[in-house]
């Protein structure tokens, strides 16, 4: 790739004459909404320190419950939930979690931005307006905190002694406005969420099974995997068409035939099973880069084989598959000893450790840099616009 | 409470309607719940729309709120074992071509559009088939007659008839209301199009000012006189800001996910309403979009990762 079009952070540049370089700002910040897996747990290592792990990890499996049962009483379509929980884990790429240390003043509206429940509280909040879903504040926090238990009296919330009384609501309020911002900074203010025009992975399962003329128990599965991966990193990973994609594939490779399904009944299933898996032109019939879905089906079946006992799936299938008289769980690792040998994402630019300390956009975000308008931020491919403005930055 | 203080408590409920549906719905619960005074309440509702000093704003919003009245009360006496027996309906029935004449007042078009979505609901509530009339009020190339375009082009005002002189052919009181209706579309049909015709357009710069001044300080006083209601700016910004709300509120029916309560987990039900039945196969005309938007989406994957992935 040119080196010119590659996303990239531009540090601030000493500025000699100061007059007519003032005008343009000194951070050009561009979204990328893909990174490869070495790139995020780099960040992750900045973020998220080491005896924290486990911590960050049990919480978030929490939250996702949390997000989850809040979607449920707002009525917010998954699309929501899965950009929410997106969010989420972007937000932790950038910011250290549970930072007690960077709080001199000891402010509490400063100290409130480690409560992960409001974060994930600010992420649906602007995943909703994002998904044309709005609802506002007010009533997102009425249900967040009535899942959460909180109640909402008054109290000394806000430092300054017993006349700054507010209610809960209006404090947190505060605290979401202040993470809002933050989390706008590390998503790039970028509003296509990488997705642009593209419907969400639930929608693109459903979508591309339609198309390839797949039965009504295929879909559900299928289905269903798309919301226990709604959850991981790999949305960070793929775009949402290819992880669509993967999933199908892994669908019809196991060709699940037990699967709980109380209306598949009310659909006359074809004798045939829908499209065959050779008949798949990734590339020509759903735009796929090989590589990407390759990526995609790996990830799926290596979560599985991980997770299987904690996932949706398994709700809905029998503990013991009937075929091979083993547990469900030996199913997927069959077909991942098949995959083996697939060319998955490449990652050489970020194969060693100095090579990804090299790239300053894998770095802590610094909220001191977009004040006063010292950070622009722009979509990877509208950078073209500001090829002057970089020309003067970067001399080459 | 007796009857008289009812009364005088919804009055004051009333005048003070907002279009927020919450708002609305609560004045509706009090009028079903003083449904033993109905002789009273009705005519508050109407003296209320009578009433001069009263805005056409909120009068819009009382017809919001008989709407949802006349819906809820059908909603209740069909309850099993329900004691009401169709509060209101009848009184508000027959008075809708009255009240048609105080919502859509002469020379003035404004709330055709509101009166147009409730009176549609009210004819839905109500069994009436109205599909006839929708239609004709849809219908903009047959709404004039050749006579009245030959009238445009003369830039002749269209002629003011009082709502008396109206000639209605049908005896139902509902049919009666969109005759009405039909006739003010006619009007503000006629009219739009004379003045598109004979005004000629204005260049250069228009401040708000000059914008909102659709009240001619001139003329205000002898309006005034002539009970004409026309919007000061503050009433056309609080009636944008009302209707933001209420289409924020109907665009929320587009999204909503209802889950059977009790799973902690998605559920084959949200399956198969919203997904299975709803999501069908890509059509032709469709495809060649969806395939542009999936190919923009692979110029940003690639531009995301730092290695040539693809």
């Amino acid at each position: 790739m040119p080196e010119s079009k590659r996303p990239l952070s531009v540090p601030p540049v000493p500025q000699p004459n100061g007059t007519k370089a003032k005008d343009v700002p000194t951070i050009v910040q561009v979204s990328r909404p893909f990174m490869t897996h070495a790139e995020l747990s780099h960040l992750h290592t900045l973020t998220i320190a080491s005896n924290k792990k486990t911590t960050y990890n049990q919480q978030k499996h929490q939250i996702f419950q949390f997000l989850f049962q809040v979607s449920k009483s707002i009525k917010l379509p998954l699309r929501v939930l899965s950009l929410a929980m997106n969010y989420y884990q972007r937000y932790y790429l950038y910011y250290v979690f549970e930072d007690h240390g960077n709080n001199p003043t000891n402010d509490p509206l400063v100290e409130a931005e480690n409560d992960s429940f409001l974060v994930a509280t600010t992420c649906l909040f602007l995943a909703s307006k994002n998904e044309d879903c709005i609802k506002k504040l007010k009533d997102v926090q009425a249900v967040c905190n009535r899942i959460r238990d909180l109640d909402g009296e008054s109290r000394n919330f806000l430092k300054g002694g017993v006349s700054s009384s507010i209610p809960l609501a209006d404090f947190q309020r505060k605290v979401i406005m202040n993470l809002e911002f933050k989390l706008l900074q590390v998503i790039k203010f970028d509003f296509t969420s990488g997705a642009g025009n593209v419907p969400s992975v639930d929608q693109l399962v459903v979508i591309f099974a339609k198309q390839l003329k797949l039965s009504y128990k295929l879909t559900f599965f299928a289905w269903l995997i798309s919301f226990d991966i709604m959850s991981t990193p790999l949305l960070l990973t793929l775009p949402p068409h290819c992880i669509a994609l993967a999933i199908l594939i892994v669908t019809l490779n196991l060709q699940p035939t037990d699967i709980e399904a109380k209306y598949a009944d009310e659909f006359s299933e074809s004798a045939a099973i829908g499209a065959t898996l050779d008949s798949i032109d990734s590339m020509k019939d759903f735009r796929c880069p090989e590589t990407l879905v390759n990526e995609g089906i790996v990830y799926v079946l290596d979560y599985y084989i991980h997770q299987m006992n904690f996932l949706v799936l398994n709700e809905y299938m029998p503990p013991v598959n009937a075929e091979i008289g083993k547990a469900q769980i030996f199913k997927f690792m069959d077909l991942k000893s098949k995959f083996n040998d697939l060319s998955i994402l490449s990652e050489q630019s970020v194969s060693t450790n100095a090579l990804l300390k090299q790239d300053k956009y894998l770095r802590k975000w610094d909220t001191g840099v977009c004040v006063k308008g010292a950070a622009r931020f722009i979509i990877g491919n509208k950078r073209r616009r500001f090829d002057a403005e970089y020309a003067i930055l970067r001399p080459q | 409470m007796d009857s008289f203080e009812t009364s005088s408590q919804f009055r004051q409920i009333l005048r003070t309607l907002l279009p927020q549906s919450p708002v609305v719905l609560k004045a509706v619960h009090f009028a079903l719940r003083n449904c033993s005074s109905e002789d009273y309440l009705y005519y508050s509702i109407i003296d209320i729309l009578d009433d001069v000093s009263v805005e056409l704003n909120t009068k819009t919003t009382i017809f919001q709120f008989i709407d949802v009245l006349i819906r809820e009360s059908f909603f209740i006496s069909q309850q099993v074992n329900s004691a009401y027996n169709y509060p209101y309906v009848h009184n508000l029935k027959t008075a809708l071509p009255k009240m048609m004449e105080k919502l859509l007042p002469q020379t003035n078009n404004v709330n055709l559009h509101c009166i147009y979505t409730n009176l549609k609901n009210i004819s839905e509530t109500l069994n009436v088939n109205y599909s006839d009339l929708n239609r004709q009020y849809k219908d903009l190339n047959s709404i004039l007659s050749a006579e009245d375009i030959e009238n445009v082009a003369l830039n002749i005002p269209f002629p003011q008839v009082s709502f008396e002189n109206i000639s209605l052919e049908s005896k139902d009181p509902v049919i009666q209301a969109w005759e009405i209706l039909l006739h003010k579309r006619k009007e503000s049909h006629y009219e739009r199009l004379r003045l598109l015709k004979n005004l000629p357009p204005r260049d250069g710069v228009l401040t708000e000012d000059d914008m909102f001044a659709i009240r001619n300080p001139r003329t205000a006083e002898l309006h005034k006189k002539n009970n004409d209601q026309l919007f000061t700016k503050k009433q056309i910004v609080a009636r944008m800001e009302d209707e933001r709300e209420s289409q924020k509120r109907s665009r929320e029916s587009l999204w909503v996910v209802s889950r059977p309560s009790g799973s902690s987990f998605v559920t084959e039900e949200e399956f198969l309403n919203y997904y299975w039945k709803r999501i069908g196969e890509i059509t032709p005309d469709q495809k060649d979009d969806f395939m542009a938007a999936l190919d923009d989406l692979n110029t940003l994957a690639k531009l995301s990762y730092k290695d040539n992935q693809f």
